[in-house]
């Protein structure tokens, strides 16, 4: 199992998207934290820029993740893999077991980047126990939706189709969703997403983090279940 | 002669097309086999099912008693290139074995090795496999198959792309495999480049092994190509 962990190591680190995907993420960290502050002079709770931070973390820990396993499949590495390690369940647990490394990577990154902007800023007013839990919850939910994007990608088994469903549903099914019943959207993977970085609302009740991490792990652990049974199964081209 | 690859009664179907109809065969160590037929016959799902990528409707294959995703270390068994075209573009072709042999097992140094045994340059080999050329492509993906030394080679359509230089050391290199013990599995249209090399004929015709036989006693002393022809007409006379 060392040798295609390894290997599927190697391969995301030499990914066409990696390197442009993170770079593109820390720009729009720091865009979501200066935006308010520079160019409107707007005074946002540090919790709501600590918020959007995980939620840009997340998306892009589960494009990653998705960008890699479906265009693996369709540019023949799958297929290269495969004729070396012929056992497919660990060809496919060393690629969801990178992206979630990558997936808590990303997340831990994006949120240091963010607190230490808000905290050059002299915006970062928030105890310490709270920067940290944010940090960690950041992370816990950036490698979980990294597992939940791998998974995706070998079920979708296009880059550009996984990409689409998953910038459509982080952006625009869950947000409509949220506004239609809040009761929903917390058992959805935003909503546990929120919870895990203590996303606090006046108006509506979230659950505390560790449900929400298990929510999460809920979605990734069922998604990494069809995905496995699909790449089981299905003959690779 | 040690039997290397066992295919029994192998079947499948693709969305109600039979690509292979109850195929079976045996390899044995030390022979090179050439697989022909027609577009359409069945050889590349018959070389696909072989090294695990589809999976049989009915029948089995096993290689060295067991079957390809269940032995120790599966790379030093089987090594197979398939398909130049689909090569990731981004990485270089020494990356692209980089990542191979790290899941293969052989050592980082074998990267170089193989790179040498093909004949691709370093400078080559550091370049984006997306400017590759299709014989470039198609050494690369020989490159990986030798990757593990493997003790059963399968190649498809291995002279596609390759130039003169190319084909005569595929044409060497065939030999060689068998001599050193190998068994050689290639799938061809390019009867006239690999036929001399080639122990044994199969023929698959509508996804059926309609002919196993020695290449002397295929062609009777006639090209194989005219012998081929013939039998494929002979074979449609009988099903129409």
């Amino acid at each position: 199992m060392t040798h295609i962990l390894r290997a599927q190591a190697r391969i995301a680190a030499t990914t066409r998207i990696a390197v442009p995907g993170v770079l593109a993420m820390a720009a729009f960290v720091i865009l979501t934290c200066l935006t308010p502050a520079v160019l409107f002079g707007q005074h946002r709770d540090p919790h709501t820029i600590l918020w959007g931070t995980a939620t840009i973390a997340a998306v892009t820990a589960m494009l990653l993740g998705a960008l890699q396993t479906a265009g693996d499949l369709t540019n023949g590495m799958t297929r290269a893999l495969l004729l070396a390690e012929p056992r497919r369940l660990r060809v496919l647990g060393a690629q969801l077991l990178v992206s979630l490394g990558l997936g808590a990577a990303v997340g831990a990154a994006a949120a240091l980047l963010a607190d230490t902007t808000q905290a050059i800023l002299g915006r970062l007013a928030l105890p310490a126990a709270s920067v940290v839990s944010i940090c960690l919850g950041t992370a816990v939910a950036a490698a979980l939706c990294g597992v939940l994007g791998a998974a995706a990608g070998v079920l979708l088994r296009n880059a550009a189709l996984a990409a689409c469903v998953i910038a459509l549903w982080g952006y625009a099914v869950e947000p409509f969703i949220s506004t239609l019943s809040h009761n929903v959207y917390i058992y959805l993977p935003g909503g546990a997403r929120d919870s895990l970085v203590r996303h606090v609302s006046a108006h509506h009740y979230i659950p505390p983090p560790l449900a929400g991490g298990l929510i999460l792990a809920g979605f990734a652990s069922a998604a990494a279940l069809a995905a496995a049974l699909t790449f089981t199964r299905r003959d690779v081209t | 002669m040690t039997t290397t690859v066992q295919v029994r009664g192998l079947t499948k179907h693709y969305r109600g097309v039979t690509a292979l109809d109850q195929v079976s065969l045996e390899l044995t160590a030390g022979r090179v086999y050439l697989l022909v037929g027609p577009n359409g016959a069945g050889k590349t799902t018959l070389l696909r099912v072989v090294t695990g990528l589809a999976r049989p409707s009915r029948g089995s294959v096993s290689i060295h008693g067991r079957p390809f995703s269940s032995l120790e270390r599966p790379a030093q068994v089987v090594g197979a290139c398939l398909d130049p075209i689909r090569l990731p573009a981004f990485r270089s072709g020494r990356q692209h074995l980089a990542c191979l042999a790290a899941a293969a097992g052989p050592p980082h140094q074998r990267v170089g090795e193989v790179l040498d045994s093909v004949g691709l340059p370093a400078q080559v080999a550091a370049r984006r496999a997306g400017t590759y050329s299709l014989g470039t492509r198609q050494r690369l993906m020989l490159a990986a198959a030798l990757l593990g030394d493997p003790q059963v080679i399968v190649l498809d359509e291995p002279t596609t792309g390759l130039d003169v230089h190319g084909v005569a050391w595929l044409r060497r290199q065939l030999r060689d495999w068998a001599g050193t013990g190998r068994t050689v599995l290639v799938a061809s249209h390019s009867l006239t480049e690999l036929a001399a090399m080639a122990d044994r004929v199969l023929v698959l015709d509508r996804g059926r092994l309609i002919r196993r036989a020695a290449r002397d006693g295929l062609d009777h002393g006639a090209d194989l190509q005219t012998a081929l022809s013939e039998l494929l007409t002979a074979q449609e006379g009988r099903q129409s």
